[in-house]
């Protein structure tokens, strides 16, 4: 999916976001200049926040977050499966497929998947004890 | 009416084994820590000994405790996402660590590790086929 984002860049070649992005894993991406400066006119206002927040977050703090959402909701979504981008949940289901197709149709196809127990839920293992 | 399927990966086990066992790593950040593990469908997760968890850098205690029924009777694990590495694949999957340090068994479950793969069985050769489910396969 093609995303396209105002910015500005300046004579050192830092990039100046004016509009939030967030992004759930790198992504490679083509700096396009346009060919008129930056003017009190058609820049952006002083008072516009710059989005200087990393674009992707890392893929620890993205598992620690999803274990954080997986503990703080097992009792609501518990028994079935998820699909979780941070602490963003994006699809549930029965089955892991149902919920990866799911998250795919929303643009998420790397979201993690995953089955999230009941809290009093038991599992099971089979032969090897 | 026959069926076919294909796969990427082809891995020789030894069947004289009590068990289909494979290498697998486990990865947290960029360390990895390997063990043997045994295919276990009647696994609902894939679990892991304490140690390992512990070598991969985890607070084992952190994760979601649950229970596992046996046959023999049952144990606390806790539930961590991890990068499981099978066979050249990498599956993002919550896994159990045991709680005991004396559990030593390693077995690759059904939630997490089948259900993002397909997998092949021929035990007569010892050889399992192995590719990751994509919606081509």
């Amino acid at each position: 999916m093609l995303q396209t984002i105002e910015a500005e860049i300046d004579i050192n070649g830092v990039i100046r976001l004016l509009e939030p992005l967030r992004v759930t894993a790198p992504r490679r991406v083509l700096v396009t200049l346009l060919g008129e400066n930056v003017t009190p006119e058609n820049g952006a206002p002083a008072s516009t926040p710059a989005f200087v927040q990393p674009l992707a977050i890392t893929r620890e703090s993205r598992r620690q977050e999803q274990m954080t959402w997986l503990k703080a909701n097992a009792e609501s979504y518990g028994g079935q499966y998820v699909a979780l981008v941070g602490q963003q949940l994006i699809s549930t289901g029965a089955t892991f497929r149902a919920t990866h197709e799911a998250a795919k149709a929303v643009g998420c196809p790397d979201a993690f998947v995953t089955y999230l127990p009941k809290p009093d839920e038991v599992l099971e293992m089979g032969g090897w004890l | 009416m026959s069926f076919q399927l294909t796969f990427d990966s082809l891995v020789n086990y030894d069947a004289g084994q009590p068990g289909i066992t494979l290498d697998v790593s486990l990865r947290l950040t960029s360390d990895a820590v390997g063990c043997e593990a045994k295919v276990d469908t009647g696994s609902t997760f894939s679990i892991f000994g304490r140690k390992v968890g512990e070598d991969l850098g985890l607070n084992i205690e952190d994760g979601l405790k649950r229970t596992v029924s046996t046959v023999t009777g049952n144990f606390i694990v806790y539930l961590h996402e991890v990068t499981l590495i099978v066979a050249g694949f990498e599956l993002d999957a919550l896994v159990g660590f045991a709680a005991d340090d004396s559990f030593r068994r390693h077995v690759l479950g059904r939630r997490g590790f089948l259900d993002q793969t397909v997998l092949g069985l021929v035990d007569y050769e010892g050889r399992l086929y192995l590719s990751r489910y994509t919606s081509e396969a």
